[in-house]
């Protein structure tokens, strides 16, 4: 996604003088060509997160509009204050692209995962946050963050994700969006891990079990009025994200759910538990190790639907 | 009711946060005293801020990075005629803006929300930034504490400034050399803050912060004379100046007068 990136911030910067892109030292070989075309109006902030988005903000304060891209873990964490104060609490609407969701740099170890970001993002008020699953949901996603000129984190996985959606979707991408309609299970995905999701919804159909499933690009707000539907229309609604169990979309249904709903579906959040990766592995590996390789979570949703776990 | 006599602008910003202060007891004072003089010259000298011109790009934008002294600092904004006079009496009232650390947007004049240390000068790179980019007039002036530089961020803002030319952010230390707990000596020393300033590649100038024509000479040429670096003034102040009970005492930090003390305040600021 990060060509995607790319190529709609360069867009939206031709469109839009001032677009500005701020970098923390990342990016080598993808970022150039902008750097190129729009001169000042790109800049590597350095290895200085906190720097790196105060400044950011302050260009939104002065009426820029600032795409910040960095990695994940190190500007959700080390920075996160200047995120509350700087952004979120001053109402700059600074657009954060982070790199490295979830397992992206598996083998990089716990210090490069992410697995708190979306729970931190989706705490702070005035954020909203999304988590794209692929290139076509990336630019659509990028589209309706910058249209909606608000603080905004846009949540990505690494370099080349592999389209899931045939076509371009038409922004603004605020509702789930369906890739399957069926009657007995329903499961809510977001990001990177919505690869899974379809292949284990593949799977739980060669068993023969119907199955809704849907992309959730935008965890923050969330679309409450089709959650409640699927878990109105479904005996069972599970929720799928590279992330930990706690804070994410996963909580963030639950949460809904329970205040809400007017039906209890069997409810089961597919995520990492409270844990770091436990041993080295790449992003599959990681996967497979926490259960949530489609196989697993196929075998598992299967289980929980019938009532046999 | 403006003022446009330093002197006289930072006297009567001295009395009424004394009284402020002894009434809500939200303190920092000493703080505030310290840099009085320089909120007193910015305003009345070099800012050139009105009510109607508080949102042109081409402003001068003063930032306080330190918001502790939000009292201080909000009394400023009064005398310089950017809130009314009747507002002060709101200063930590329930239900109204006027909180012990300043917020953005609610009261004219506060361009940063502030109460955790280390962020002004980093928004201050922003704001510089965005000037120059956009052939902006104005400069960009940054007011923190001595202690607030132990925070780190606002040695990443020097490198920052410094790296991208940002000659027209000036970031001034109120050098009082007293923090919450100890000294600056007996916490973490901060030494020569400017030859550290000028290690990261800032010009920096020291100046008495409570000499309002020093301060005037100073901060209405820096910026303006073509070098290419950014500034940091090394203002040296008095904690809790014009109060001598008040003055160089660490508990100043916290305490607020009592009906005696703010007499004899009011009496020494008086004379």
């Amino acid at each position: 996604m990060r060509g995607t990136f790319i190529q709609t911030v360069s867009r939206l910067a031709r469109e839009d003088p001032k677009v500005m892109l701020v970098i923390g030292d990342t990016g080598f070989s993808v970022m150039e060509p902008f750097e190129a075309e729009f001169g000042p109006r790109f800049i590597n902030a350095g290895i200085a997160e906190q720097s790196f988005i105060s400044f950011s903000a302050g260009l939104a304060a002065m009426g820029l509009r600032p795409f910040a891209y960095n990695v994940v873990s190190f500007m959700t964490l080390r920075s996160a204050e200047q995120i509350l104060l700087d952004i979120c609490y001053q109402e700059n609407p600074v657009i954060l692209v982070g790199v490295g969701g979830g397992f992206a740099y598996g083998p990089a170890g716990p210090t490069h995962h992410s697995l708190q970001d979306i729970a931190m993002m989706r705490a702070f008020p005035n954020m909203d946050v999304y988590c794209p699953a692929d290139p076509a949901e990336m630019e659509a996603v990028m589209l309706t963050a910058y249209h909606r000129e608000r603080p905004a984190y846009i949540r990505i996985g690494r370099s080349v994700d592999a389209p899931i959606h045939a076509r371009a979707l038409r922004p603004p991408v605020e509702r789930a969006i369906a890739l399957s309609q069926g009657e007995d299970i329903a499961i809510l995905a977001c990001g990177t891990i919505l690869r899974e999701a379809v292949e284990a919804c593949a799977l739980l159909k060669q068993k023969g079990c119907s199955v809704t499933l849907y992309s959730v690009p935008c965890v923050q707000p969330l679309d409450d009025e089709t959650i409640l539907a699927c878990a109105d229309r479904h005996k069972a609604v599970f929720t799928m994200e590279e992330h930990g169990i706690t804070g994410g979309l996963g909580s963030a249904v639950a949460e809904l759910l329970m205040e809400q709903g007017h039906k209890r579906p069997v409810f089961h959040r597919y995520g990492i538990p409270d844990s770091f990766a436990m041993v080295t592995g790449a992003r599959d590996y990681q996967l497979r190790y926490f259960g949530l390789s489609p196989e697993q979570v196929a075998e598992d949703m299967w289980k929980r639907w019938k009532g046999t776990v | 009711m403006r003022i446009t006599d330093p002197e006289e602008f930072a006297r009567a910003v001295r009395m009424h946060v004394a009284g402020t202060l002894s009434r809500t007891r939200d303190s920092h004072i000493g703080g505030g005293y310290s840099a009085a003089d320089i909120l007193a010259v910015l305003y009345t000298r070099i800012l050139g801020l009105t009510p109607d011109n508080l949102n042109d790009p081409n402003r001068n934008v003063f930032l306080l990075s330190k918001g502790h002294i939000a009292a201080t600092f909000y009394t400023a904004l009064a005398y310089a005629g950017l809130i009314p006079m009747e507002d002060l009496a709101l200063h930590v009232v329930d239900g109204e803006n006027y909180a012990g650390h300043t917020r953005r947007f609610v009261v004219p004049g506060v361009e940063m929300s502030a109460g955790s240390l280390g962020h002004g000068a980093n928004l201050g790179t922003g704001i510089a930034y965005a000037k120059k980019l956009q052939s902006l007039d104005g400069r960009v002036f940054v007011l923190m504490g001595d202690g607030e530089c132990n925070e780190g961020s606002v040695w990443e803002a020097a490198m920052f400034a410094s790296r991208f030319s940002l000659n027209n952010l000036i970031l001034i230390v109120d050098r009082n050399r007293l923090q919450s707990y100890g000294s600056d000596e007996q916490v973490l020393n901060m030494g020569d803050m400017a030859e550290k300033f000028r290690a990261f590649g800032c010009r920096t100038v020291e100046v008495d912060g409570h000499d309002y024509t020093a301060l005037e000479n100073l901060f209405s040429q820096i910026g303006l004379d073509g070098d290419s670096r950014p500034t940091a003034v090394i203002a040296h102040t008095i904690k809790g100046k014009g109060v001598s009970f008040m003055e160089n005492r660490l508990e100043w930090h916290f305490k607020s007068p009592n009906e005696e003390q703010l007499a004899q305040a009011l009496e020494e600021l008086s004379r």
